[in-house]
C-alpha cells in the first residue's frame, strides 16, 4: 500500500501542505471560497519544527491503532475495503479519547463541531493527497515504503559518485 | 474448537473480532447478562444529555453478529466456572462447553446502602437499562437532581443533567472533584468552570438519608440540611463483578490477575476489561484501570491470544478525558506526587495560563528523568504525545524534557532525532 512518505531534510516549513490539506477538506475546494466558509475546513497535516528540524507529520495508520481502541462511540473504525483507519463523523461525539491516544498528535479537533478531524488521505480526491501535490520542494511523496527506501539509496550512491 | 466470550462490552466485543480475524472456522458462543447488542456505556450520559439518541449507543451494525457466524445468548448470568471439565454454568442450568474462554463480564456501579437508597427515583448509571430509566424520569418532569460523588460518571451525569435543564447539586466526600484523575489545582479549574455554568457543588459533604415515602423529595446531609431532589444518582465507583467466581480457584486481588498474555492462572481461561487486575504501567503493581481503551486494547490482545498467539500486553495506565462546557482536561498515569517524602525522586512541573478566558494548565510528573504522568486542562493536543512518553517509560535528556512544555508536535520531531 502507498504511504505519504517525507524527506524531512528538504522541508523549509512553508505550511503549503496544511493549506492544501485544509482547502481538500472544505466544501468548495477552492482556497478563495474556503476561508470564507462558515465552518472554515480543519488542516490534517502539522508541519512541526524544533528550530532546525521541520517534519511534515499526518496520521501514520498506525498498525496497533490505539485511536481504534480508545474510540467509545466506534467512529473510529478499519475501512474494509481500503484498509485505512478513518472517523465516521456521524458516530463522532467529540470524546477526544482518540487525542488522549495518539502518539503522534495528529489528531486534531474540529472546533467549529467539536468533533475529531485526522488524515483520510483525501477521500474526497479519489485518494490522491492534497499535501504531496502542493509540496514544493517534493517533500512529500505518496509512495511503496519499498520504493521509498531504493530512491534513498539512489541518492546517497549517486552523492557518492563524486567522492570516489 | 469453541470459543466462548462472557460479556459483550468493550473487551468482549474488540476479542470476538479478533478472535474471528485469526480463525474463521471455529465456533464463537458470547454470553451476556444483558439484553442488547454492543453498545458503548461511555456514550450514555451523551444520551442522557441529548446530544444523541439511543440507537447511536450500539457499536456496530445490525449484522454484525452474522457477519462473524457469532452465537450471541443474552440474559445468561453465569453462576458457575469448572476449570477441569471446561464448562460454565448459568443461573437457569443450562451450560456449555468451552475450549478456550474469555471472561469479559466488567463491573458494576457501587450502591448506597442508606435510609431511602431504594425509592424509585435513586439511581446508578452503568448500563443502558438505567440510562433509559433515568430519561423516563426526565421525561416526566423532573426539576431538581441531586448527584452523590464527585467522579468521571457523576460529572459527566451531572453535565448532562444540566443540559437537560434541570437544578444539579453534586455532593462530594472529599475536598475535591474528580479526586481519581486530576490534582487539586486541576479540579478547582474543572469545579469553577462548572459553577459558572450552573452546577452547584458541595465539598466534604456526607449524606446521610434519602427522604420520601414512595418517591424521593430529597437528601438528607450531614448538617442537617435538607436539598430538594427528584432524581438522585450516585456515582460510588465500579467493583468487578467477581461474585460466583471467588471460589473456582483464581488468583485474584480487586479483580482476576492476569499475566502479560492476559491469562488467568487457570488454564484456557483469560480475562479482560474492567475484571481483569493487570499490571499498571507506572505504579508498578498489579490495578484494575476499568477504562475503554484499557478494555478494549486487552480484549484484543486476549482474543489474539487464545487463537494461539504470543502477544504480548505491556501493562494498563490510567487515562481519562473528559470536556464540559467547553473546557477539557485530559489525565494520564501518575497525576499527584506521593505524599510521603523520600519515597525516589519526584518532581512536578506545573504552568497555568489563561487564553481568551480559557485555562491553559499543565502538571507533569516526573521520577527523575522519566515522565509518570501529568494533568492538562484548556490545551490538550499534546496528550496523545505526552501518554506515549509515559507508557514507554524512558528517560529523557534535559533537551527533550524542555520539549515536553512545548506546543504540538515539537515533542514528536524533537525525539526523532
Amino acid at each position: 500500500m502507498r504511504q505519504i512518505l517525507a524527506r524531512s531534510e528538504h522541508c523549509l516549513g512553508c505550511k503549503s501542505c496544511e493549506l492544501a490539506c485544509a482547502v481538500a477538506h472544505s466544501t468548495s475546494k477552492n482556497l478563495f471560497e474556503a476561508i470564507q466558509e462558515l465552518k472554515p475546513p480543519q488542516k490534517r497535516i502539522f508541519v512541526e519544527s524544533n528550530g532546525e528540524l521541520n517534519f511534515p507529520l499526518q496520521c501514520r495508520q498506525c498498525l496497533d491503532s490505539p485511536c481504534v481502541h480508545a474510540c467509545m462511540s466506534g467512529a473510529m473504525q478499519f475501512d474494509s475495503n481500503t484498509g485505512l483507519i478513518q472517523v465516521d463523523e456521524q458516530k463522532c461525539v467529540g470524546c477526544m479519547m482518540c487525542v488522549m491516544v495518539c502518539p503522534f498528535g495528529v489528531i486534531a479537533e474540529i472546533s467549529t463541531t467539536h468533533k475529531v478531524a485526522k488524515c483520510d488521505r483525501c477521500q474526497d480526491l479519489d485518494y490522491d493527497p492534497a499535501c504531496v501535490a502542493a509540496c514544493p520542494t517534493k517533500v512529500l511523496e505518496f509512495v511503496e515504503v519499498l520504493e521509498f527506501a531504493h530512491s534513498g539509496r539512489q541518492t546517497f550512491l549517486n552523492q557518492m559518485k563524486g567522492v570516489n | 474448537m469453541r470459543y466462548i466470550v462472557i460479556g459483550n462490552s468493550a473487551a468482549g466485543l474488540f476479542a470476538v473480532e479478533e478472535i474471528r480475524r485469526h480463525d474463521t472456522q471455529s465456533e464463537i458462543i458470547v454470553l451476556t447478562a444483558e439484553q442488547e447488542e454492543s453498545y458503548s456505556r461511555c456514550l450514555t450520559t451523551y444520551f442522557l444529555a441529548g446530544d444523541i439518541p439511543v440507537s447511536r449507543l450500539y457499536l456496530r451494525n445490525v449484522d454484525f453478529a452474522e457477519k462473524l457466524n457469532l452465537t450471541i445468548v443474552y440474559g445468561v448470568e453465569i453462576t458457575g466456572i469448572d476449570p477441569t471439565s471446561q464448562r460454565v454454568q448459568s443461573a437457569d442450568g443450562r451450560e456449555w462447553e468451552y475450549s478456550k474462554l474469555l471472561l469479559a463480564m466488567g463491573a458494576s456501579a457501587n450502591k448506597l446502602t442508606i435510609l431511602g437508597g431504594n425509592l424509585p427515583e435513586v439511581f446508578t448509571l452503568r448500563t443502558m437499562k438505567d440510562a433509559l430509566a433515568i430519561n423516563d424520569v426526565l421525561e416526566r418532569g423532573a426539576q431538581k437532581a441531586v448527584i452523590i460523588g464527585g467522579g468521571l460518571v457523576s460529572l459527566k451525569s451531572a453535565y448532562a443533567l444540566k443540559r437537560r435543564g434541570l437544578e444539579v447539586t453534586v455532593l462530594i466526600s472529599s475536598n475535591q472533584i474528580l479526586s481519581q484523575m486530576l490534582d487539586e489545582r486541576a479540579a478547582g479549574l474543572i469545579q469553577g468552570h462548572l459553577e459558572a455554568n450552573g452546577l452547584r457543588f458541595l465539598l466534604r459533604t456526607e449524606v446521610e438519608a434519602i427522604t420520601g415515602k414512595n418517591h424521593v423529595q430529597g437528601v438528607l446531609i450531614a448538617t442537617k440540611t435538607e436539598l430538594d431532589a427528584d432524581l438522585v444518582l450516585v456515582g460510588k465507583g465500579v467493583r468487578p463483578n467477581l461474585g460466583e467466581l471467588k471460589n473456582v480457584g483464581f488468583k485474584m486481588g480487586q479483580g482476576l490477575q492476569v499475566d502479560s498474555s492476559l491469562a488467568t492462572n487457570l488454564p484456557h481461561i483469560y480475562a479482560a476489561g474492567d475484571i481483569a487486575e493487570t499490571w499498571d504501567l507506572v505504579r508498578q503493581k498489579f490495578a484494575v484501570n476499568a477504562t475503554w481503551p484499557n478494555a478494549t486494547a486487552q480484549g484484543r490482545i486476549a482474543g489474539a491470544n487464545m487463537c494461539g498467539g504470543k502477544e504480548i500486553y505491556p501493562g494498563s495506565l490510567g487515562l481519562n478525558s473528559v470536556d464540559f462546557f467547553g473546557l477539557s482536561a485530559m489525565s494520564a498515569g501518575i497525576t499527584k506526587l506521593p505524599e510521603k517524602k523520600g519515597q525516589g525522586d519526584w518532581d512536578q512541573e506545573e504552568s497555568l495560563k489563561i487564553v481568551k478566558d480559557i485555562p491553559i494548565y499543565r502538571n507533569l510528573l516526573w521520577q527523575g528523568n522519566i515522565l509518570k504522568g501529568f494533568v492538562l486542562v484548556g490545551d490538550t493536543s499534546q496528550c496523545g504525545v505526552l501518554t506515549a512518553l509515559v507508557k514507554a517509560g524512558r528517560p529523557l535528556t534535559q533537551d527533550q524534557k524542555n520539549l515536553t512544555m512545548g506546543k504540538r508536535g515539537t515533542l514528536a520531531v524533537g525525539m526523532m532525532k
